[in-house]
C-alpha cells in the first residue's frame, strides 16, 4: 500500500541528506576560506547560496505537493513537517556560512587574530559534527541521538565565549581597528547561530518521531555574553 | 487492550460501554469494549473494514435486537441505566438515542410527514401549529429548510441525496434525542454534500451527543472532538485499539497499529 | 530446404508472445472477427427463437379470441310460434278498433268512402285507389307533409304506402296452366290497367322482368303475350279489396280475349285471402302486404310453398270529409291520437272544433289496416305495451291450465285474479306445498315481458351459423334456410347482447342470459378476496415479520403454504365442500342468523363458495404478500425502529404501505384465478340451473364459468353458441376487476411514493 507515497518521502529524505551534507561540507569551507584568507573559496561559498535557496524552495513546494496529494497523516505527516522545518534551518545555516564569506571578503588582506585561526576551525567542525549527527537521528529516526546532540553546543558556546572575550581585549588594545573587531564578532556569531540551529532540527527530529515537540536549546546568544 | 484509557476527556459522559461482547451466533464480533462518550461532543468510531465498530455503535440504541442471531453481553451505561437490564424497552432507548444511516433513507412519504411522523409516533403533545413549528425548526436544525421549505408536501425521495440524509438528520433531531447515531452518515455523498453534513454535524453537537462511525480518515480528522480505532484481532473479533482526542490521534497515535492504519498502511 | 524459418506474412505479436502468455491463448485479430461473428450469430437466433415463441403465443391467443367471436355473432334461423311483431300490432289493431265512435269496420273500402263521405267528422283508413273514384267527396291527409301522390308513393316518401302483390305457388302454377297464363297476363297488362284505374303501378321494368323470369320457370317464351283463348278451367282469386278493382278489370280483359273458363274473384281481405290460398280453395291471392311467417307455416303444412309477384304499390289515404277544414297535414303522434285515445277533435290538435271523431275503418284482417298499425306503431315491442295489454295477451295465448300454473308462482296483480280464482289461491297458499306466488310481490314489466316471449312467442332457433360462414356465404346460408326452415326468420344475431348481460338463465337458449351468473360470480369473488385478502396479507406479514425462520416449525409451515399454492382445485373444492357445506352448515347457510333462503336449506350458498376460493387463493396472496413484504428495504424498517417505532407501528406505516403494491398485484393474480375457477364451484354445490338473482351470502348460486361449462355440455348448438358469448363476458369482466383493481393499486402506490 501507499508506495508511490512512501517513494515520494524517500526521495524528500534524499533531498534533504544532499543539501544537508552540501551545508556541512561549506561550513567546513568556508571557515579555512576565513582562517587562510582565501578569497576564492569565500567568493565560492557566497555563490553557492543562490542554489541552495533554490533547493529549499523546490523541496519545500514538493512537501507541500505532498501533502496536497496524499493528505499525510500521524508519522507521515510528521515526517513532512519535519522535512518543511529541516530544509529551513539548512538554508539559514547556509545564510550564516554565505555571512562568513562575506565578512571574509570584508576583511581583505587585513590578518586576522590568532586565536580564530587556532580556534574557529575547531569551532566550524564542532557545528558542523551536530549537524551531522542532527540529519543521522533524521534518517535513522534516532531520538536518542537527536536528544544528544544539543549537548554538544556546549564546546561551541564555550569557543565562542574564549573568542568573543579576545575580540573584546583586541578592540579595547586597537581602538581604530574597531570595525575589523566588528567583522570579527559578526562572523563568530554567525558560526554560533549555526549550531544554534542545528539544535532546532534535533528538535524537530524528536517531534517527528514521538510527536512531542520539545524545546532543547535555550536561546542563549540572541543577545550577546555579559 | 482494556487498559486503554477510556474517557479521554474526564468530562461529563453521555453513554458508557463495561467489558461489551458482541456475538453473532457463536462469532465474537466484538470484545471487552470499554468506552464513554462525552457529552456534546462528536466521537468518531474509526477502523477497517469488519472491526465492529457499526456494530459497537448499533450496541448504543439496541439496534443489534433486529439481528436474530446477535447476542450482547457486558453493560451499556444510560443515565445509570444498563439499557440491556431485562426491564429496558428497545423502543424506549432508541426514542433517546437516535440514529442516522449510511445511506439516506427518508420515508416515502413528504418531507413534512417525513419530520412529523416520529414526533406524532412518540406521543407530541402539541397541536398543528406546534407539529408545524417542530418541523420547520428540525429542518431549520438540519440545514435543509432552505431546500425544502417550497415542497414540504412532496416526496421525501424527490430530495438529492445530500438533502435526504439531512432530512434524515432532520427527523431523527425532532424527537429530541440526547444521542444521535451515525452510522458512515455521509458515505454515500458526494464531497459536497460530505462538507455540509460535517458542518452541520458541528452545529449540532451544542445540543447533542454524537457518535459517528466513518470509513473517511479525513472526516474523522475534520469532524470530531475524540476519535476511537477499533481493529480486528487474530480471532477475527473487533476490538478497541486507541482511543484519544482526535488531534492527538491523527498526528501522532500511540499505538503503532493505528498509524499505520491512519496513515493507510493497512486496513 | 533451408533451416532457417520461413518468413511470414504478418510482422510477429511481439507483446503477445512474449510478455503475456495468455494473450497468445486467445484467438488471432482475424480470429476474434471470426468468434466474435459467430456469438452474434447465437445470440441472433435466439431472439429470433423468443420472437418465435412471442409470435406463436400471440396468434394461438388471437386464434382463441376469433373463434369465440366468430361463435358468438352469425345469421340464425329463428322460429316463433307468434312473432313478437305480430303481438304487437294486433294489440295496436285493437286499439284502433276499440277507440270511441267507430262507426264502420268494414272489409270493403267503397263502404269506408262511403260514410266519410256521408259525415262532415268523418275519417277514415282507405286504399288510394277508392279514395280516387270517391274524389269529390273526400280529401287525403298529407303525413308528415307528404301528401299520397304518384310522385310521393313512387319515390317512398309517402310513408302509408304497402306493395301490391300477388301469390300463387309453384305447384298451382303447373298444375293449373290458366292460373300460370293469368298471372302473367297481369303482370304484361299491370301497368296499362291500373294506370287506367288511378292506381299506382309498379315500375315498369320491375314487371317486366318478374314477367320474364315467371315466364321462363313456366317453360314459356317471355317476349310473346299471352292468347286468353289457349286456356280454360275456373281460377278462383281471394284477397284484398284494394287489389280488387284491378284484378276484376284485368280478369274482363282476360275473358274479352277469348278465356273459356270461370273466374271467380272475392273481395275478403288479404288475411282471409291467404287463408283459402293456404286451405287449398283459392289460386291466387290480391295481397295488399307480404306473407307472414305464421301464414307460410300454414301454407307449409299444405305443401304450399308460396310465391309472390309485385304489381303494384298502394297508399294508404287517411280520408275525411270533403266538409272538413281544419284537418290538412299530421304527423305520426298525431295520426296515432286520432285513430286511438283522442275523442274529439281538439284532443288531437288545439283549436280543432270539439267534436267527436267518426272513424270508419277496414277490419283487423285488411293489409290496410297492417299498413297502418306498422307504420304508425313500428318499432313498437311487447316492452313499450301496457301492464295491463301484456296480461291480456299472456292470458289469450296460453292454456288456461299453464296461467294459473304462472299465476301460483307469481301472482300478476296483487289485489286480482286473472287465471285462478280467489278460493283456489287461498286453498293453495294454506296446503304444505305453498307455491311462490303466496309470498311474492307480483310481477313487474319485465319478466312478463321475459315469460310472453317465453310462452307465446317462443323463438326457437333451428340453426346458427357462424360469423365467417355468415359473412362469405350469406347467400347460401339465405338459400339453404329457405329451403330447410321455410317458416323460420333467418336474420343476423348477436349472441351478446344486453339483454343476454340482463336475462337471467333460461332453457330456451334464445331466452338464456348471464345476470344470474355474472351476479353470482361478482359476489363468490368478493368474498372470497374479502376474506383471502386480510387473512392472507395477515398470514404473510406474520410469516415475514414475526416468525423465527430459523425455528424448524415455522420452516415446516413455509414449505407447506407453498406447496399448497399447487394443490389442484378440485381438492380445495372437497375441503370446501367437507368443511363449509357440511360441518359448518348452520353458519353457511344462515341458519343460525335466521336469514337463510327458505329454498335452499343447506350450506350449498354463495358463502361457502367465496370461502372455498379464500382458502384457494390464500397461499398465492400468502406467497406474493412475503414477497412483497421481502422487498421493501430494510432500511426503512431501521428508519421507523431508530425513531423509537414500535415493530407494529413500523409494520403498519411502513411496510404494508410500501409493500401494497406487490400484495395487490397477488390479490390480482388471486382475483384471476378464481374468477375462472369452476371445479371447486361444482363440487361445492353451484346450482346446475338457477333463473333468481342472488341476494346474499346466504343464496344459491352459480358463476359465469360454472355456466359456461354447463352450456357447452348441452347437446343443442344454439348453447355452444351463448357459452361463446358468455366467454366473452367472463373475459370483460375479468378484464374489468382487473383493471379497477391496477387502477387502485396505482392509485395506492401513488400517493405513498
Amino acid at each position: 500500500m501507499r508506495q508511490s507515497f512512501d517513494r515520494e518521502l524517500q526521495r524528500l529524505q534524499a533531498e534533504i541528506l544532499r543539501m544537508g551534507s552540501e551545508v556541512e561540507e561549506h561550513l567546513t569551507r568556508v571557515t579555512t576560506a576565513f582562517v587562510e584568507r582565501d578569497a576564492y573559496t569565500a567568493a565560492q561559498m557566497i555563490a553557492a547560496d543562490t542554489s541552495i535557496n533554490e533547493r529549499r524552495i523546490q523541496i519545500g513546494l514538493d512537501a507541500l505537493t505532498l501533502i496536497a496529494k496524499q493528505q499525510p497523516l500521524a508519522g507521515d505527516l510528521r515526517l513532512i513537517g519535519a522535512v518543511m522545518e529541516i530544509v529551513g534551518e539548512l538554508e539559514r545555516i547556509h545564510d550564516y556560512i554565505k555571512g562568513i564569506g562575506k565578512i571574509s571578503l570584508n576583511i581583505g588582506a587585513t590578518p586576522i587574530l590568532p586565536a580564530f585561526v587556532a580556534h574557529m576551525p575547531e569551532m566550524a567542525e564542532t557545528a558542523r559534527e551536530m549537524l551531522h549527527l542532527s540529519l543521522k537521528a533524521f534518517v535513522d529516526r534516532d531520538r536518542d541521538l537527536a536528544q544528544r546532540v544539543p549537548a554538544m553546543d556546549d564546546v561551541v558556546d564555550a569557543l565562542f565565549n574564549q573568542l568573543y572575550a579576545d575580540i573584546l581585549a583586541y578592540a579595547a588594545n586597537q581602538p581604530q581597528a574597531i570595525s575589523h573587531s566588528n567583522q570579527l564578532e559578526w562572523a563568530l556569531h554567525n558560526l554560533e547561530r549555526s549550531a544554534d540551529r542545528t539544535i532546532n532540527i534535533c528538535e524537530w527530529v524528536v517531534y517527528m518521531v514521538t510527536g512531542v515537540y520539545h524545546e532543547m536549546s535555550m536561546g542563549e546568544y540572541e543577545a550577546p555574553p555579559q | 487492550m482494556t487498559t486503554l484509557a477510556h474517557d479521554p476527556s474526564g468530562g461529563p459522559f453521555a453513554i458508557e460501554a463495561q467489558a461489551l461482547n458482541i456475538y453473532y451466533g457463536s462469532f465474537r464480533a466484538v470484545k471487552d469494549i470499554n468506552l464513554r462518550f462525552s457529552t456534546h461532543k462528536i466521537t468518531a468510531l474509526i477502523g477497517p473494514s469488519g472491526c465492529g465498530k457499526s456494530t459497537v455503535l448499533r450496541a448504543f440504541n439496541r439496534m443489534n435486537d433486529l439481528i436474530p442471531i446477535s447476542r450482547t453481553e457486558g453493560t451499556v451505561l444510560f443515565h445509570g441505566k444498563n439499557i440491556y437490564d431485562a426491564d429496558v424497552d428497545p423502543v424506549q432507548v432508541r426514542r433517546r438515542v437516535g440514529m442516522v444511516f449510511q445511506k439516506p433513507n427518508p420515508f416515502p412519504k413528504t418531507i413534512y410527514e417525513n419530520v412529523a411522523w416520529g414526533a406524532r409516533i412518540n406521543g407530541f403533545k402539541g397541536n398543528k401549529a406546534d407539529m408545524d413549528a417542530l418541523v420547520e425548526e428540525s429542518l431549520r436544525d438540519a440545514a435543509v429548510w432552505d431546500d425544502v421549505k417550497d415542497k414540504l408536501f412532496q416526496s421525501g425521495l424527490s430530495l438529492s441525496g445530500g438533502q435526504q440524509q439531512r432530512l434524515c438528520i432532520a427527523r431523527a433531531i425532532a424527537t429530541r434525542p440526547e444521542l444521535i447515531l451515525m452510522d458512515e452518515p455521509a458515505s454515500a455523498l458526494d464531497p459536497i454534500s460530505t462538507l455540509r453534513i460535517e458542518e452541520l454535524i458541528q452545529d449540532l453537537k451544542k445540543n447533542y451527543t454524537i457518535l459517528i462511525v466513518t470509513h473517511n480518515m479525513q472526516q474523522a480528522a475534520r469532524a470530531s472532538d475524540y476519535t476511537a480505532f477499533f481493529n480486528m484481532d487474530t480471532d477475527r473479533a473487533g476490538y478497541l485499539v486507541e482511543y484519544g482526542q482526535t488531534d492527538q490521534v491523527f498526528t501522532s497515535p500511540k499505538s503503532e497499529m493505528t498509524e499505520q492504519y491512519i496513515t493507510g498502511r493497512f486496513g | 530446404m533451408s533451416d532457417r524459418p520461413l518468413p511470414t506474412e504478418t510482422p510477429p505479436e511481439p507483446a503477445a508472445e512474449q510478455g503475456d502468455r495468455f494473450a497468445a491463448l486467445y484467438p488471432s485479430e482475424e480470429g476474434i472477427r471470426a468468434q466474435v461473428a459467430r456469438r452474434q450469430r447465437v445470440a441472433t437466433g435466439w431472439r429470433v427463437a423468443f420472437l418465435a415463441a412471442t409470435s406463436l403465443a400471440v396468434v394461438i391467443l388471437s386464434t382463441l379470441l376469433l373463434s369465440i367471436i366468430n361463435q358468438s355473432f352469425g345469421l340464425v334461423a329463428e322460429q316463433t310460434d307468434i312473432p313478437e311483431a305480430q303481438l304487437v300490432a294486433d294489440h295496436y289493431k285493437s286499439q284502433v278498433l276499440g277507440a270511441t265512435n267507430v262507426l264502420l269496420a268494414t272489409e270493403d273500402d267503397a263502404d269506408i268512402a262511403a260514410g266519410i263521405a256521408a259525415d262532415a267528422n268523418g275519417i277514415g283508413l282507405l286504399g288510394y285507389a277508392v279514395y280516387a273514384d270517391n274524389g269529390a267527396a273526400l280529401q287525403a291527409l298529407s303525413v308528415d307533409g307528404v301528401a299520397p301522390t304518384a310522385e310521393t308513393v313512387a319515390t317512398g316518401t309517402y310513408p302509408l304506402t304497402r306493395p301490391l302483390l300477388l301469390y300463387s305457388s309453384a305447384a298451382i302454377l303447373s298444375d293449373k296452366p290458366q292460373v300460370a297464363a293469368f298471372l302473367l297476363y297481369t303482370l304484361q297488362h299491370a301497368e296499362e290497367v291500373m294506370s287506367e284505374l288511378g292506381a299506382f303501378p309498379a315500375d315498369a321494368t320491375a314487371l317486366a322482368e318478374q314477367a320474364a323470369a315467371l315466364a321462363t320457370t313456366l317453360g314459356l317464351d317471355p317476349a310473346a303475350p299471352i292468347d286468353p283463348a289457349a286456356y280454360e278451367g275456373d281460377i278462383v282469386i281471394s284477397g284484398s279489396s284494394t287489389l280488387n278493382p284491378v284484378t276484376r278489370e284485368i280478369a274482363r280483359r282476360f275473358r274479352g280475349e277469348g278465356f273459356q273458363g270461370a273466374i271467380k274473384i272475392s273481395s275478403v281481405g288479404t288475411v282471409a285471402g291467404f287463408e283459402a290460398f293456404c286451405a287449398e280453395s283459392a289460386d291466387l291471392v290480391d295481397a295488399s302486404r307480404p306473407i307472414t311467417t305464421v301464414e307460410t307455416a300454414a301454407c307449409a303444412a299444405n305443401n304450399l310453398t308460396p310465391l309472390s309477384v309485385q304489381v303494384g304499390l298502394d297508399p294508404v289515404v287517411v280520408a275525411v270529409n270533403s266538409a272538413n277544414t281544419f284537418a290538412a297535414d299530421v304527423n305520426g303522434e298525431q295520426l296515432a291520437a286520432l285513430f286511438t285515445t283522442a275523442t274529439n277533435w281538439s284532443e288531437v290538435v288545439a283549436g280543432w272544433p270539439a267534436d267527436a271523431i267518426h272513424r270508419f275503418l277496414p277490419t283487423t284482417d285488411s293489409g290496410t289496416m297492417d299498413v297502418f298499425v306498422n307504420t304508425v306503431f313500428g318499432g313498437r315491442t311487447l316492452a313499450d305495451l301496457p301492464y295491463d295489454a301484456l296480461v291480456q295477451i299472456f292470458k289469450a295465448n296460453v292454456t288456461a291450465g299453464r296461467c294459473r300454473a304462472i299465476e301460483a308462482e307469481q301472482r300478476f296483480y296483487a289485489d286480482s285474479f286473472v287465471c285462478d280464482t280467489e278460493e283456489a289461491f287461498t286453498a293453495r297458499c294454506q296446503s304444505d306445498a305453498a307455491p311462490t306466488g303466496c309470498v311474492l310481490e307480483p310481477r313487474d314489466k319485465g319478466s312478463l315481458v321475459a315469460l310472453i316471449q317465453a310462452d307465446v312467442v317462443n323463438p326457437v332457433v333451428q340453426q346458427a351459423w357462424f360469423l365467417a360462414e355468415s359473412l362469405f356465404r350469406r347467400e347460401e346460408i339465405m338459400a339453404e334456410a329457405r329451403q330447410a326452415y321455410p317458416t323460420a326468420d333467418v336474420h343476423f344475431r348477436r349472441w351478446l347482447t344486453l339483454d343476454f348481460l340482463t336475462r337471467p338463465q333460461s332453457s330456451q337458449p334464445e331466452l338464456a342470459g348471464v345476470r344470474t351468473a355474472i351476479l353470482g360470480s361478482l359476489w363468490v369473488v368478493a368474498i372470497g378476496i374479502l376474506v383471502g385478502f386480510p387473512v392472507g396479507v395477515g398470514a404473510a406479514i406474520y410469516l415475514e415479520e414475526y416468525a423465527d425462520k430459523r425455528r424448524r416449525f415455522n420452516r415446516f409451515i413455509q414449505t407447506n403454504i407453498n406447496n399448497l399454492a399447487g394443490v389442484p382445485s378440485i381438492i380445495y373444492g372437497l375441503l370446501g365442500l367437507t368443511v363449509f357445506v357440511r360441518v359448518l352448515e348452520p353458519i353457511t347457510s344462515g341458519a343460525v342468523f335466521g336469514v337463510g333462503d327458505a329454498t335452499t336449506a343447506n350450506g350449498r350458498t354463495i358463502l361457502s363458495a367465496g370461502l372455498t376460493l379464500a382458502l384457494l387463493i390464500l397461499p398465492v396472496i400468502i406467497i406474493s404478500a412475503q414477497e412483497a413484504i421481502k422487498a421493501v428495504p430494510s432500511s426503512l424498517r431501521e428508519a421507523s425502529l431508530g425513531l423509537g417505532a414500535t415493530k407494529w407501528q413500523t409494520i403498519w406505516n411502513h411496510v404494508v404501505p410500501n409493500a401494497i403494491g406487490g400484495i395487490m398485484t397477488g390479490v390480482i393474480l388471486a382475483m384471476s384465478r378464481i374468477i375462472g375457477e369452476t371445479a371447486p364451484l361444482v363440487v361445492v354445490g353451484a346450482s346446475t340451473f338457477i333463473t333468481t338473482d342472488p341476494t346474499g351470502p346466504f343464496s344459491k348460486f352459480t358463476t359465469l364459468p360454472t355456466q359456461i361449462f354447463q352450456w357447452t355440455s348441452r347437446p343443442q348448438q344454439t348453447f355452444l353458441l351463448i357459452a361463446g358469448a358468455a366467454i366473452i363476458v367472463l373475459l370483460v369482466l375479468l378484464f374489468i376487476l382487473n383493471a379497477f383493481a391496477i387502477y387502485l393499486r396505482n392509485r395506492y402506490a401513488r400517493r405513498i411514493g
